[in-house]
C-alpha cells in the first residue's frame, strides 16, 4: 500500500498532466473535450440569471485552462528557488535588467513574496532598475496571465502582450535607475544583505510534489473567490454595455489611450482584466485597445503602487506609473499599425 | 520567553504559517510570543527577501514557504 504522501504526489502530476490535455486537445483536434455550454443572446435572459449563464459558459470552457494554470503554479512555487533564481541578476549590468524580465513571470504566482523579493533585489546589489522591471513585468506577463490571454482571446494577443511588456519593463526599470530620485533610493539601502535561513531543509522530488498540491490550493483561495466575483460583475458589461460607446471610446487612437488609462483606477483582482477584455472586445473594442489595457492596468496597479512606495518614495512610483501608462500606449499604437486584428 | 516572528503581507499563506507557529506553541506547552510583522521597510532592514518568513530569536529559520507544525517543534525544542 503506497503511503499517503505518494498518492498525493502522483495525484499532483496526473492533475498537471490532465490540465494540459484538456487546454491541448482543442488545439490539435479544433474540437473541445467536452461539451461547452453555451447561452446564445446574453441580454436576452433576466438580469439575475446572467451572471450565472456567463460564469457557467466559463467553466465548461475553461475549467482545464484553471485546472493547468493553478496546478502548474503549484509547481512552480514548490520547485523553483526564488532565492537561487533572484541571485542571477544581483548585479549592476545589463543582464540583470533581462534576467529580471525573463524570470519575473515564473518567480511569484502568489502576490505574498513580491514586494520583499523587490525590496531584495534593490537591496542586495542589482538596484532599482531591475527591481523595477520585475515588478512590472510580474502581473502583466506571469504565465496565468498569458495562458488565459492565449485561450480566452488569442495566441496572438498572449504574444504580443508578453513581448510588449517584456520591452516596457526592462525600459521602464532602465530609465528610472538614471533618475536622480531613483539613484537616491539606492543609496538608502547601501549595505543591507540578504539573510539566509540557518538550516536550508532539503526536500526529495516526492515532497516537493505534494507541496505542489497545497501550493496550488492555497493559490485557489487567494485567486478563485475574486475571480468568480469578478467574471460575475464582468458578465453584465458583456450583456449590457452599449455598444455605440465602446465603439466610440475603445477604438482608434483614443481607444488605445484611453485603454491605457483606465486599467489602472479599475484594479481588477488577477485574471479578471482578461475576462473583462474579451467582454470588451464582444462589444467592440479594438485590439490596440485591447492590448493598451492588458498592460496598462496590471503593471501600474495601485496596491502594488502603496506597497512599494514605503521602499522607494512616491516620486520614484509616480515616475514609473506616468512612464507604465505611456508605454502600454505606445505599445496599442503599434500594434494598431502593425498587426490591428487579432 | 521565546521570540517568534512571523512576515507577511496578510495572505493565505502568511495567515497559515502563524497559526502553525501558534499551534507549535501551544503543542511544546512553551513560554513564546508570536508577532506577525507586516511592514516592509522593517522586512528590508531585516534582510528578509521573500514571503513568508520565519524567524525565532533573532534568527530567520525559514523563508518563502510555509513550514509545518512538526518542523516548527523541532526549531523550538532546538534552541531550548
Amino acid at each position: 500500500m503506497p503511503s499517503r504522501n505518494t498518492i498525493l504526489a502522483v495525484l499532483a502530476w496526473v492533475l498537471l498532466f490532465f490540465g494540459l490535455f484538456v487546454v491541448a486537445y482543442p488545439r490539435v483536434t479544433g474540437t473541445p473535450l467536452f461539451p461547452v455550454y453555451d447561452y446564445g443572446d446574453l441580454s436576452s435572459y433576466n438580469p439575475i440569471l446572467v451572471p450565472f449563464v456567463y460564469l457557467a459558459n466559463y467553466l465548461t470552457r475553461a475549467w482545464g485552462a484553471f485546472l493547468f494554470a493553478f496546478m502548474l503554479g503549484g509547481v512552480i512555487e514548490a520547485f523553483i528557488p526564488r532565492q537561487k533564481m533572484t541571485n542571477y541578476f544581483s548585479s549592476k549590468s545589463a543582464k540583470s535588467y533581462f534576467l529580471a524580465a525573463l524570470f519575473a513571470p515564473v518567480l511569484t504566482v502568489c502576490s505574498c513574496a513580491m514586494i520583499p523579493i523587490f525590496g531584495g533585489i534593490i537591496a542586495t546589489g542589482a538596484g532599482i532598475g531591475p527591481a523595477l522591471t520585475f515588478l512590472l513585468m510580474a502581473p502583466a506577463a506571469n504565465f496565468l496571465a498569458i495562458l488565459f490571454t492565449s485561450e480566452l482571446i488569442s495566441p496572438l494577443m498572449a504574444a504580443a502582450r508578453f513581448g510588449s511588456a517584456f520591452v516596457i519593463a526592462i525600459l521602464i526599470g532602465f530609465i528610472v535607475a538614471k533618475t536622480r530620485w531613483g539613484r537616491a533610493v539606492e543609496e538608502k539601502f547601501a549595505g543591507i544583505s540578504a539573510a539566509k535561513a540557518a538550516e536550508v531543509v532539503k526536500m526529495d522530488f516526492r515532497e516537493k510534489s505534494v507541496n505542489s498540491l497545497k501550493e496550488a490550493y492555497a493559490l485557489v483561495r487567494t485567486v478563485l473567490p475574486y475571480l468568480l466575483i469578478g467574471v460575475a460583475a464582468v458578465s453584465f458589461i458583456d450583456a449590457y454595455m452599449p455598444r455605440d460607446v465602446v465603439g466610440t471610446y475603445l477604438t482608434g487612437p483614443l481607444g488605445v489611450l484611453l485603454g491605457a488609462v483606465i486599467g489602472v483606477p479599475l484594479y481588477t483582482p488577477t485574471l479578471v482584466e482578461v475576462f473583462l477584455t474579451k467582454a470588451l472586445l464582444n462589444a467592440g473594442m479594438a485590439p490596440s485597445a485591447a492590448l493598451a489595457f492588458l498592460l496598462g492596468g496590471p503593471m501600474i496597479s495601485i496596491p502594488s503602487m502603496i506597497g512599494v512606495s514605503r521602499i522607494i518614495g512616491w516620486k520614484t512610483v509616480l515616475t514609473y506609473a506616468l512612464l507604465g501608462v505611456l508605454w502600454a500606449a505606445v505599445a496599442g499604437f503599434i500594434y494598431m499599425t502593425f498587426i490591428g486584428g487579432l | 520567553m521565546v521570540k517568534i516572528e512571523v512576515f507577511g503581507v496578510g495572505c493565505p499563506k502568511c495567515k497559515k504559517t502563524e497559526e502553525n507557529c501558534k499551534q507549535a506553541v501551544k503543542e511544546l506547552g512553551i513560554k513564546a510570543e508570536v508577532t506577525h510583522v507586516y511592514d516592509q521597510m522593517e522586512m528590508l532592514k531585516r534582510g528578509i527577501t521573500d514571503n513568508p518568513s520565519v524567524v525565532i530569536d533573532g534568527k530567520l529559520v525559514v523563508s518563502g514557504r510555509v513550514p509545518e507544525v512538526q518542523e516548527i517543534k523541532k526549531w523550538l525544542s532546538v534552541r531550548k
